[in-house]
């Protein structure tokens, strides 16, 4: 983190009338994320009442205020939680890891692998060997941005939204992977198929992955991955580590 | 709960709606629900009861067959209404009788009409709201053929009531500073407020673009890291056109934000169909905050207001504090 860096952020502004978003950097770090998720975490576990939810993205977190209660006290609380600890001190992830069965042959793999500057079978094999994390849920439900990674894959979005990509389709673009939970039109790269669903309502737990879980991918057939389909969490493996 | 109301034929997007969700920003699920939170609170005060699950219908309702005794409310968008061919007052609640058919045609003015009914609709709920949210894959989309539940009906005497209009609609719609409005020059800001926007073909219950010759795009905007948008925000892609969120909005996105639209004025922006005008004001997110509690003191107040239908106007003491003119039927206030 440069000085720049650390005199300006963390900085709060504030979005429509009753939310405030805390913003730990202005671009997707590990580092910046890593704050906005230990911060988010740590609001989330004791808001006072003035304070009706709050939600981390990639480089911020967003909370909302009640406007029938007193702003005031819920703003100096949230600046007083700002300044109570160094939140770029890396902190470890939550211990959750999954892996989860990919079949890579979305009509974008090669284009995207070209833009990373590499082979198709590379990019399968770099995809296949990094472990991930769920830099944030958002978007659609459940939704994971998976980062970060390595830095030629900073690959810009599409210059035109796609038609839809199927539903749990993996898509890239930024240094990101994201998981479709259905389908959708999208301008990141559709590189591969899994059968896992970041959320199924009719699931005991609705919302698979939670922020900073860990995610590998692994190489599966088509068939491999249409057998999965109906499986609880499309094949995949889980396990709590630490 | 009784199986109730029977449709026989149905618009293309009428829904199952409510408040929609509190607190699930954080999984990836917005606000959703009613798409004009004014028009929700109006059927809940017709009908005398709160947080029960009502037909959002856009543009155009349907034919139903009511199967058991009910008390119905229409607000919302007017659309014309029947109940065995004779003509319903909109923005009333009525009394409905076992074998009576329902029809509710399309919109004469506006977006989404409202058909609440005493109990409320029963469908499945996802953490607490019945709303349906057509991305996330929740609620309930009425079909022809369903067979719609209903809930116990506490207030059955409450029929024969209308609820005159309270709208306020000629203001241009408030705006509060957002996430990015301070990175947008004070010209651009200024250009954003003198404009005439057009309410595009475009749009639903996740936004509706605003069409304009003129670009509001900000320079560099692409590379600003994807963070929490909210319904109401109003978010300027490349092409530089804006283009306002509503209820089903997506929890994150990495356009940039020039204004929010106070809560509730927002209801205006989602009942605006494609060629309606739009301007926009940017007000002091303090005066957006007034707006917003006295807005919400009038919703609690809806059901005080709420007058016979049939009324002798020489026993109305109070005859020119009500619009009867621009009233319950005239399909001019959205």
């Amino acid at each position: 983190m440069n000085k720049k860096t650390t005199q300006r952020f963390p900085e709060l502004v504030f979005v429509g009338i009753d939310g405030v978003l805390v913003r730990f950097g202005a671009e997707v770090t590990e580092q910046i994320n890593q704050a906005a998720l230990t911060f988010h975490r740590h609001v989330s576990a004791s808001v006072p009442a003035g304070v009706l939810e709050s939600a981390a993205s990639l480089t911020a977190v967003f909370l909302r205020l009640d406007i029938e209660g007193n702003m005031g006290a819920a703003l100096q609380w949230i600046e007083q939680q700002i300044a109570s600890q160094d939140w770029f001190v890396s902190q470890s992830s939550n211990g959750r890891h999954w892996i989860i069965p990919c079949c890579f042959d979305g009509p974008q793999l090669g284009e995207a692998a070209a833009l990373a500057g590499i082979s198709e079978q590379k990019a399968i094999a770099q995809i296949t060997a990094v472990t991930t994390h769920v830099l944030t849920l958002g978007f659609a439900p459940g939704q994971p941005y998976l980062g970060s990674l390595e830095p030629h894959w900073d690959i810009p979005r599409m210059d035109g939204i796609a038609p839809n990509v199927p539903a749990q389709a993996l898509v890239v673009a930024l240094r990101q992977l994201i998981i479709f939970n259905n389908t959708a039109p999208t301008g990141w790269r559709h590189i591969g198929q899994t059968a896992f669903r970041c959320f199924d309502k009719d699931r005991p737990e609705p919302f698979a992955l939670q922020a900073g879980d860990a995610v590998r991918f692994e190489q599966a057939g088509r068939a491999e991955i249409d057998a999965l389909l109906k499986a609880p969490f499309g094949g995949a493996k889980f396990e709590v580590t630490s | 709960m009784i199986l109730a109301i029977l449709v026989e034929k149905i618009g293309p997007a009428v829904t199952v709606q409510d408040a929609g969700w509190e607190g699930t920003l954080a999984m990836g699920l917005s606000r959703g629900g009613a798409a004009d939170t004014r028009a929700l609170a109006e059927a809940w005060a017709l009908i005398g009861e709160r947080d029960t699950a009502v037909l959002e219908m856009a543009g155009m309702g349907g034919r139903f067959k009511v199967l058991a005794p009910a008390r119905i409310a229409l607000t919302g968008a007017p659309m014309g209404a029947t109940l065995d061919n004779a003509h319903l007052l909109w923005n009333g609640v009525h009394c409905v009788e076992a074998g009576q058919v329902l029809e509710i045609e399309t919109a004469r003015t506006g977006a989404y009409g409202y058909l609440a009914i005493g109990g409320g609709f029963v469908t499945p709920r996802f953490y607490g709201s019945a709303s349906t949210h057509r991305g996330a894959g929740l609620g309930h989309v009425v079909q022809v053929g369903d067979t719609l539940a209903i809930g116990t009906d506490t207030k059955p005497d409450r029929v024969g009531l209308v609820l005159p209009s309270v709208r306020q609609n000629s203001t241009p719609i408030r705006v509060v500073a957002t996430a990015h409005t301070r990175l947008f020059s004070h010209d651009v800001r200024r250009a954003f407020e003198e404009t005439t926007f057009e309410r595009s073909a475009r749009g639903n219950r996740q936004g509706v673009a605003l069409e304009t010759g003129m670009s509001f795009a900000l320079p560099g905007g692409q590379s600003i890291p994807s963070e929490t948008v909210i319904p109401g925000d109003i978010q300027v892609p490349g092409q530089g056109a804006p283009f306002a969120l509503l209820a089903d909005s997506q929890t994150t996105g990495g356009y940039p934000r020039i204004a929010a639209i106070l809560p509730c004025d927002l209801p205006r922006v989602a009942q605006a169909i494609a060629g309606t005008q739009l301007r926009f004001k940017f007000v002091t997110r303090e005066d957006g905050i007034a707006a917003e509690l006295a807005e919400r003191k009038v919703r609690s107040g809806l059901g005080a207001r709420c007058v016979p239908i049939l009324r002798d106007p020489m026993h109305i003491q109070d005859l020119l504090s009500y619009q009867l003119i621009s009233g319950a039927i005239s399909g001019k206030e959205i």
